[in-house]
């Protein structure tokens, strides 16, 4: 790649990378899945980037590109992983933990949809895309996408109602 | 507010929420040109492999790649159950823990050493001071018992180290223990809030050294930008090379440099017990040295050593 060309995507994953992270950590839910399914669609925008740098910019392109990859996603194994100690057992402790288990049930929800249906949640409610744009993204028709969302929205609110004391104090 | 309206209304609130929980990126471009590149390496190394073998195939002319026919090559071991397999390589390091850089420094750098990693911060600001290292320890007798016993986040001492003088930290994780190395003279409450940002959140980072494939069952013990070791079944990690698979690997001199931008290879060949073999390119030269009883075939051999780069 020429070194304009290099500059210009470096300063773009400079610039992105946190909002492509939280985008695909809401959609997958975990972490590490969004780092990999970020730094994979990087490498094929980093491949592609003089074809992908259009009047729409890159950022479609890399958000499509983890869509289709979670979407498709079956398990990724640790083969991409040095580990080089123990882990320690648990998550990160965070203030005294009462918090977090109090904002995590409608998170906890979420993990309950579909892959499908929480791609259409977190594009819909996050990123506040309209449903046209989103059935772009996923490659779906429009009504495809609002029938994702009702059912989606079912689910959470039956759930919500079957917990209402949890996410009450959310 | 409707039920729709109210459940869009926390969804809101719970993404916008959650979305602060996502990963920093820190590294993230660094990450991606090292695949990015390892995947471009492998395109051309595939890409010449085919066209030798279809220059071989219709002309018979010679190629950049050679493959000694006979001679000191050992001969390729039959399949067997216990031969070593190749599996994809590792493209980044995980960390039990995350530590934000000190002020004023950038990093971390990662490697491993005996098995253990370190991680080293560096800085242009305190250039002239040196940089700050983290130890994952390996053994609890090498943390001093005043540590253990105490209030083990506070400084422990300062000793010696040729014209500088050089601080300790002992910091605990979890029955484990990190060593902190920094300059005596950088500012000790810029070191108080570094070693406050320990957290237990496992942190990923870049290998210095790639590997497209490594053997199955092996173990990486050592690993730096020049030089890595893997421990076969059986031998212990630890800082000696002695029954490892070694791999070197430096820039090329001029003169080294191979013709078109082909690789060139050599061997594998055994002598004292080693099996080694030796490619050269444009980026530079890797040599993998294996003790000739470990299983691996010669061809696995080649292809692990193709497949090592930065």
């Amino acid at each position: 790649m020429a070194d304009g060309r290099d500059e210009d995507f470096a300063e773009f994953v400079l610039a992105r990378t946190p909002a492509l992270l939280r985008f695909a950590y809401l959609v997958t839910g975990d972490a590490h899945l969004a780092e990999d399914l970020t730094q994979e669609a990087l490498v094929r925008a980093h491949r592609k980037w003089s074809s992908i740098v259009g009047d729409n910019g890159p950022e479609p392109y890399v958000r499509k590109i983890i869509m289709r990859q979670y979407l498709s996603w079956r398990r990724l194994g640790s083969s991409t992983e040095i580990p080089v100690a123990a882990v320690p057992d648990g998550p990160a402790r965070q203030g005294d933990g009462s918090d977090v288990v109090e904002r995590d049930a409608l998170w906890t929800m979420l993990a309950s949809l579909t892959r499908m249906q929480r791609a259409v949640v977190v594009l819909r409610y996050y990123e506040d895309l309209a449903d046209e744009e989103i059935a772009q993204l996923l490659g779906v028709r429009r009504a495809t996408v609002r029938v994702h969302a009702f059912h989606a929205l079912a689910t959470l609110r039956a759930a919500l109602a079957a917990a209402p004391t949890q996410e009450a104090r959310a | 507010m409707s039920d729709s309206s109210a459940v869009e209304t926390r969804l809101r609130a719970m993404l916008e929420r959650h979305a602060g929980d996502a990963p920093t990126g820190a590294g993230m471009l660094t990450a991606v040109r090292h695949v990015s590149r390892r995947r471009a390496r492998r395109r051309r190394v595939a890409v010449a492999g085919l066209l030798a073998v279809m220059v071989c195939a219709t002309s018979g002319l010679g190629v950049a790649f050679w493959w000694p026919p006979v001679g000191p090559g050992p001969a390729e071991p039959a399949a067997s159950a216990t031969t070593v397999a190749l599996i994809a390589g590792p493209t980044t390091i995980t960390v039990p823990f995350t530590l934000p850089p000190p002020d004023g420094y950038l990093g971390p750098l990662v490697t491993i050493v005996a098995g253990r990693p370190v991680l080293t911060f560096t800085s242009e600001k305190y250039a002239s001071l040196g940089a700050i290292t983290v130890t994952l320890v390996a053994d609890l007798a090498e943390v001093p018992p005043a540590a253990r016993s105490g209030d083990s986040t506070r400084r422990d001492w300062t000793e010696a180290g040729g014209d500088e003088v050089e601080r300790l930290w002992w910091l605990p994780l979890d029955g484990q223990w990190l060593r902190v190395a920094s300059p005596a003279r950088y500012p000790e409450a810029a070191l108080t809030r570094f070693r406050s940002g320990l957290t237990r959140v496992p942190m990923r980072l870049p290998a210095p050294m790639l590997f497209d494939l490594v053997p199955e069952g092996f173990v990486l013990d050592n690993l730096d930008v020049d030089r890595a070791t893997f421990c076969p079944p059986g031998v212990q990690p630890g800082t000696a090379t002695a029954g490892k698979l070694v791999v070197t690997w430096a820039k090329p001199r001029p003169a080294d440099r191979p013709a078109n931008g082909q690789s060139m290879v050599e061997g594998p060949t055994t002598a004292g017990g080693l099996t080694t073999v030796t490619i050269t390119s444009d980026a530079g030269t890797t040599s993998v040295q294996v003790p000739a009883e470990v299983p691996l075939s010669a061809g696995d051999l080649l292809r692990f050593a193709a497949g090592v780069h930065h």
